[in-house]
């Protein structure tokens, strides 16, 4: 009996994430219970108060900043061109400009600044020019994941939608990693991107060899319907006792396809109601959406309250064909102030920072057990680390904060200081925000106080 | 084992013996039992009074003893057309065991003729119409078959059945169709077992990894004063050098690339040449201006490596000479300084890695005329073969096109594959249309962004559970029709088709699928009649015959109980594993000499030579002086003359699996004999028989011998005991493993025994010779029996009686050598043709 007591005691200690998501059907907007939220454990008693949540979302190649820039004055400010499609969440955004990357820029190390843009991107410092031994700094992103990192399953997850490559160097005597990164746990270690979906999904909410599992199932599943085929072919030209026989085999079969099929369905109720295809996702506009909606289901299910995401690596030369773009990203950013490439840069600007406005629509949409969406609990950063991609810029970067974190800052505004500030500057005050504050990052210089 | 499957008889006779199976409905015997038939009456005028004279007093209905009432049998339509129990009648009969001693006994003469008359009322009342060949329900690969089947096709011996169950045994074999079962589990099996063989016979070559290793300027190793550009280039003096260490895994064809090229447009061209680290040049290039900026030329070239540390150093020239003034010649320039480097030169080239030079823009490139931004090395460009398992080149005939690693035109690349593995595994032709399923499983896998060689794993697992795999289906072509004049009870007996015989020939002989050259002849319709013996001779000379001897004579003579089998190894302290297997390995090495040989299958009783190897020789005791060379474990022939050993009535394996663990048992060897030699196995004992053990009791004592006569007192049980034990007695010279004794306990051997009909025998060689001269059709009986039963996959069926007996005495000129008896039993009908309803 003894024995039974333990058991019991330990079974009530928490609610499995599973447990609560079985049968919930996860339509988007699931309320998170809160003896499964850390936070509402921790706070026993005590009012519930919803997580935070950071992004940081990063595209390549700068912008064409005339037209990225808003119109107007902080609180009396026009959406540019570029960020139009983020008219609907306008209240719940800040445009900040004369945001610097100090060590983005060439210094003594020469050419290299999409490497250096990348890099410098969520670090606010220096990668050492090499292929070999890197070292940069720690970036904001893994700051906060590394003080919350017991709160949640995953301390943070990292995406892409192009893969890293290994090894080498990509610009200009970099170490690719450099170029494909923007996450670093430490000075010498990046953390490695899921480009897949699937693998995604499976990295935030499959358990031990059930990715294996699903995998294998998948192959016996269309094996089995083979097979079963043949079986037809067959009992359609025997007799009475060869159709006993191959009735054994039917009924295995069948069998052995309803155990699949319920392991699927177990899974299933433990997942996530959300379809993610396996394998690679050929367009870059539902590879892109399908990112946002696991980090922001991972938000959701408080699996993870830090993600990054890079639409392409730095230096990208993706083809964006689906708006008419036919020559490649990184080529035209070089454009020499010929109208002809900058209008076909600006369709890119616009398109991706359409797929943002999706992101943050998104989260906005989806309700915070605490009250109010996910995206006021959250801060969704999403720029680059070179402004203008003809003359590589690092200075005045293109940044749009998302959420007010809780209400920690106020939104709805086009924040331009006076003078240049170091990107730094902002990190420290989204950490404070976090709750997980730290003295400098990089070469900040202090708080964004404009911001506050 | 036990006999044929009964038909029915008229309703007032109910015969069961203890041996009789199932019996199943067959309209057509009031017909072939007319009482009008010549047949008929010859019973009525011969056998019956007979019967009425010796058999009734004991066997009828107020008094049936062993169950048996034979008092309405005065015609042959009362019998019914024959069956289990009037064959066993006749066999009691005919071995003498019945009547008992105890009552009156006919003379030889009287049982010849009740003999005779049964016997043609039994089975020439069947034979007169011509038999049905019978049907054989769709068989499952048991586990020996499935191995061999993976085995040959895939030609690796993987093994995966031995994980599955164990096969039920049917009519004494494990390839029993009626009884080779399917379920979920089993099915479970075959999927994993499918997917672990798939793994080992396709390997993808991803999942080799290959080299490719770029080396940037910064971590070169330099000798000499140099500079480093804004993008990293690295630009060295005339006399300057760089290297990179590689660790190359793998042998094979490697291709270098060098970055760079001369540092001023003015300069047309430099050479760049690569050392390896014996100082010998391995390959040149000729490199152009750099192009300015983050520019540079770069050339391939290819060379050989072997697996290990290597060293590809790159020293820039001016022209196409050495220092000296000498053409620089791949594969025959040298630089001693460059053999054995000297070791400050790479101590200073290992520090001044740790600190990367500062991009510095303005320094004067005529100094630096060369500059070198990469090496790369990447290979082999083709993997050694002995990474890849040999299934790999048969069944990956055709590699989808591949691109940025995106697979194109998947589908058709797979047919080509998996058809020719598919008309192998399914053992026929298969169309397009039944290999499509199969090949888009492929290009689903490789849609999910697996690769083509995982999809192929795929597919091949697919073919393994697939139904056609599995099962040995026997139906018509799909174009046949039944002939519409037929009548529609008894349509004609349908041929097999050219696959599917080739199919039964192979899973007969081989355990195992057919061969390419038995398919290609069925492709072409070759498989005739006439030119079946030839293949017979062919298959059964094939080293895959060995199945024949470890799938059915192993089953036939219980070897397979060896393995299960315990003796007392306190009193016997050689019984180890070992030996065991050396004694079923005797046995059937035995038969395979009979087998290759096409020896007369008497000689498995009457063989004065045997199989031995050092630890059976010892077993066996026999003079060093005759012994042969031994080599490892192996058998190799050896005399008995002068031993009591002859054919398998002498091997240990035998006599042990007939023995209890600590004494012989001549009951269990007699029985061992009335089965498995003379084709007549005793019914079981009536209930209420004390066992020996308690007759032991009430006469302490008493040698075996003497408890066993005492224990066959009962009338009851004599009359097969007294068969039995006569046999049995013959080998008491044998222990309880099989080892020649003389004495017993203090008692002397007493080997003298009788067989039925008073003909007496002393010792086991002359019991052998005794069988093997006087019993040897009823052994042909025996060995066709047992072929055609594991031959068909099925219990035999009274209507192969007639079959069985045609065979036994078309062999008989020729002694019944064993190739003949096999090709007789495949040229029957029953193997050749089958029912369809």
């Amino acid at each position: 009996m003894k024995s039974n007591l333990y058991t019991s005691s330990l079974g009530e200690a928490k609610i499995d994430r599973r447990t609560l998501l079985r049968g919930a059907g996860l339509a988007i907007g699931l309320p998170l219970l809160e003896s499964m939220s850390p936070i509402g454990r921790a706070a026993f008693g005590a009012a519930p108060t919803s997580p935070k949540r950071m992004a940081f979302v990063f595209f390549p190649n700068g912008a064409i900043m005339p037209d990225w820039r808003p119109t107007g004055t902080e609180h009396d400010w026009q959406l540019s061109k570029t960020l139009a499609p983020l008219e609907s969440v306008k209240s719940k955004i800040n445009v900040i400009g004369n945001l610097a990357h100090a060590n983005g820029r060439a210094g003594k190390d020469g050419a290299g600044d999409h490497a250096r843009c990348a890099s410098s991107f969520l670090t606010a410092s220096r990668p050492l020019k090499t292929s070999s031994n890197i070292k940069l700094g720690v970036s904001v992103d893994q700051v906060a994941a590394t003080q919350l990192a017991r709160q949640t399953r995953l301390p943070s997850i990292e995406l892409g939608l192009e893969g890293s490559r290994n090894g080498g160097s990509c610009d200009s005597g970099y170490s690719c990693a450099y170029s494909s990164n923007i996450s670093w746990r430490n000075e010498s270690q990046p953390m490695p991107k899921e480009t897949t979906p699937r693998m995604a999904f499976e990295r935030m909410f499959g358990v031990g060899d059930s990715a294996e599992r699903r995998n294998r199932n998948l192959a016996r599943q269309s094996i089995l319907d083979v097979v079963q085929q043949d079986a037809d072919r067959i009992m359609s030209r025997v007799g009475a006792t060869d159709k006993r026989k191959l009735d054994e085999y039917f009924t295995s079969v069948r069998e052995i396809e309803l155990r699949i099929d319920r392991s699927e369905q177990e899974d299933r109720k433990a997942l996530p109601d959300i379809e993610v295809p396996f394998g690679r996702v050929e367009s870059f506009r539902e590879h892109a959406r399908l990112m946002f909606d696991l980090i922001a289901i991972g938000f959701q299910t408080d699996t993870t309250r830090v993600a990054t995401l890079m639409l392409d690596n730095a230096g990208g030369n993706r083809r964006y064909t689906e708006v008419g773009v036919k020559e490649a990203h990184h080529q035209m950013s070089h454009h020499r102030n010929r109208e002809e490439t900058v209008s076909q840069i600006r369709k890119v600007d616009h398109y991706l920072v359409e797929q943002f406005a999706y992101f943050v629509s998104k989260l906005d949409s989806m309700s915070d057990p605490s009250g109010g969406s996910l995206l006021d609990n959250s801060m969704v950063l999403y720029g680059s680390g070179i402004s203008d991609g003809n003359r590589h810029d690092h200075g005045d970067l293109p940044i749009v904060l998302a959420g007010s974190a809780g209400g920690s800052f106020k939104t709805g505004r086009y924040i331009r200081p006076e003078s240049e500030r170091p990107m730094g500057n902002l990190f420290l005050t989204m950490l404070d925000a976090m709750g997980t504050p730290v003295d400098s990052i990089g070469d900040s210089s202090g708080r964004l106080a404009e911001l506050g | 084992m036990f006999g044929f499957r009964t038909l029915p008889f008229a309703a007032a006779l109910i015969l069961a013996m203890a041996s009789a199976i199932a019996s199943e409905p067959d309209s057509s015997a009031e017909d072939v039992a007319s009482p009008n038939s010549a047949a008929g009456q010859h019973w009525s005028q011969v056998g019956w009074p007979l019967m009425q004279k010796y058999c009734v007093d004991c066997h009828n209905a107020d008094n049936a003893e062993g169950e048996l009432d034979l008092s309405g049998l005065s015609t042959l339509k009362s019998m019914g057309g024959g069956g289990g129990s009037m064959q066993r009648v006749l066999e009691m009969v005919r071995f003498g065991a019945m009547p008992p001693d105890d009552s009156d006994l006919p003379n030889d003469e009287e049982r010849k003729t009740l003999v005779s008359a049964l016997d043609q009322s039994v089975y020439a009342v069947s034979c007169d119409s011509r038999p049905r060949p019978g049907k054989v329900t769709a068989r499952r690969l048991n586990r020996a078959e499935y191995n061999r089947s993976i085995r040959d096709l895939f030609g690796m011996d993987l093994r995966p059945a031995d994980k599955f169950p164990s096969d039920e045994v049917g009519a004494g074999f494990d390839n029993n169709s009626d009884v080779l079962s399917m379920s979920p589990m089993l099915m479970e099996k075959y999927l994993d077992a499918a997917e672990e063989v798939a793994a080992k016979v396709v390997i993808d070559p991803d999942s080799i990894s290959k080299l490719d290793e770029h080396r940037p300027s910064d971590q070169l190793f330099v000798h000499g004063d140099r500079r480093v550009g804004s993008f990293n280039g690295l630009f060295l003096k005339p006399d300057g050098f760089v290297w990179a260490n590689f660790d190359v895994s793998l042998p094979g064809e490697y291709r270098v690339e060098i970055s760079g090229g001369t540092s001023m447009a003015e300069t047309k061209s430099t050479i760049a040449a690569v050392f390896d680290e014996t100082g010998t040049l391995v390959g040149k290039t000729t490199l152009k201006y750099y192009g300015g900026g983050g520019e540079s030329d770069h050339v391939d070239f290819k060379i050989k490596l072997q697996p290990g540390r290597r060293r590809l150093l790159v020293q820039f020239f001016a022209e196409d000479k050495d220092g000296e003034g000498n053409d620089l010649e791949v594969g025959r320039t040298h630089r001693v300084d460059f053999d054995t480097l000297d070791s400050h030169i790479v101590a200073a080239a290992t520090k001044s890695l740790e600190h990367p030079l500062v991009p510095d823009r303005d320094f004067d490139k005529s100094s630096y005329p060369n500059m070198i931004r990469r090496i790369s090395l990447s290979g082999p460009t083709e993997l050694p073969s002995h990474l890849f398992p040999p299934s790999q080149k048969t069944i990956v005939r055709k590699v989808a096109r591949r691109k940025d690693d995106r697979w194109y035109d998947v589908e058709s690349a797979a047919v080509e594959c998996l058809r020719p593995l598919m008309r192998r595994a399914f053992r026929g032709p298969v169309s397009n249309d039944e290999v499509k399923p199969y090949a888009r499983l492929v290009d689903e896998a490789t849609k999910r962004d697996e690769s083509y060689y995982r999809g192929l794993q795929i597919a091949v697992s697919a073919i393994l559970v697939s139904p056609r795999f599995l099962f040995r289906v026997e139906a018509p072509p799909a174009d046949w029709k039944p002939d519409s004049n037929e009548p529609k009870d008894a349509p004609e007996p349908i041929e097999l088709t050219q696959h599917q015989l080739a199919t039964r020939l192979s899973y007969f002989m081989w355990s195992s699928l057919p061969d390419e050259t038995l398919l290609k002849m069925a492709d072409e319709g070759k498989l005739t009649e006439k030119a079946l013996p030839q293949q017979i001779k062919r298959m059964l000379m094939d080293e895959k015959a060995e199945a024949l001897a470890s799938e059915f004579a192993a089953q036939w003579l219980g070897l397979r109980n060896l393995t299960v089998h315990e003796a007392d190894t306190q009193q016997f302290k050689t019984f180890t594993d070992s030996l065991k297997s050396s004694m079923a390995d005797e046995t059937k090495a035995l038969f395979s000499y009979v087998v290759r040989e096409n020896r007369p299958v008497e000689e498995l009783l009457t063989a004065d030579y045997t199989f031995v190897n050092a630890e059976l020789a010892d077993h066996y005791d026999l003079p060093k002086s005759d012994r042969p060379e031994f080599k490892g474990n192996e058998l190799t022939k050896v005399s008995l003359h002068g031993t009591s050993r002859r054919g398998v009535l002498g091997h240990a394996s035998v006599l042990t699996l007939t023995s209890n663990p600590n004494r012989t048992s001549p009951v269990r060897r007699g029985k061992w004999i009335l089965e498995n030699v003379l084709g007549t196995p005793p019914p079981d004992p009536p209930a209420g028989v004390p066992e020996l053990e308690d007759t032991k009791t009430a006469a302490a004592g008493a040698s075996l011998r003497e408890q066993l006569e005492i224990h066959r007192a009962d009338p009851s049980c004599a009359a097969c005991h007294r068969v039995m034990d006569q046999l049995g007695f013959g080998l008491e010279q044998f222990d309880a493993i099989g080892r020649f004794r003389s004495e017993e306990g203090g008692h002397a051997i007493d080997a003298s025994g009788e067989l039925p009909g008073r003909r007496s025998f002393d010792g086991a060689a002359q019991l052998s010779d005794m069988l093997g001269k006087t019993e040897a059709e009823s052994f042909a009986r025996t060995v066709t029996e047992r072929l055609m039963t594991f031959g068909l996959g099925r219990e035999l069926s009274p209507a192969d009686r007639c079959t069985v007996e045609a065979i036994v005495e078309r062999t008989s000129a020729k002694h019944h050598t064993f190739v003949d008896v096999m090709t007789e039993v495949i040229m029957s009908r029953p193997f050749r043709y089958y029912d369809w309803k």
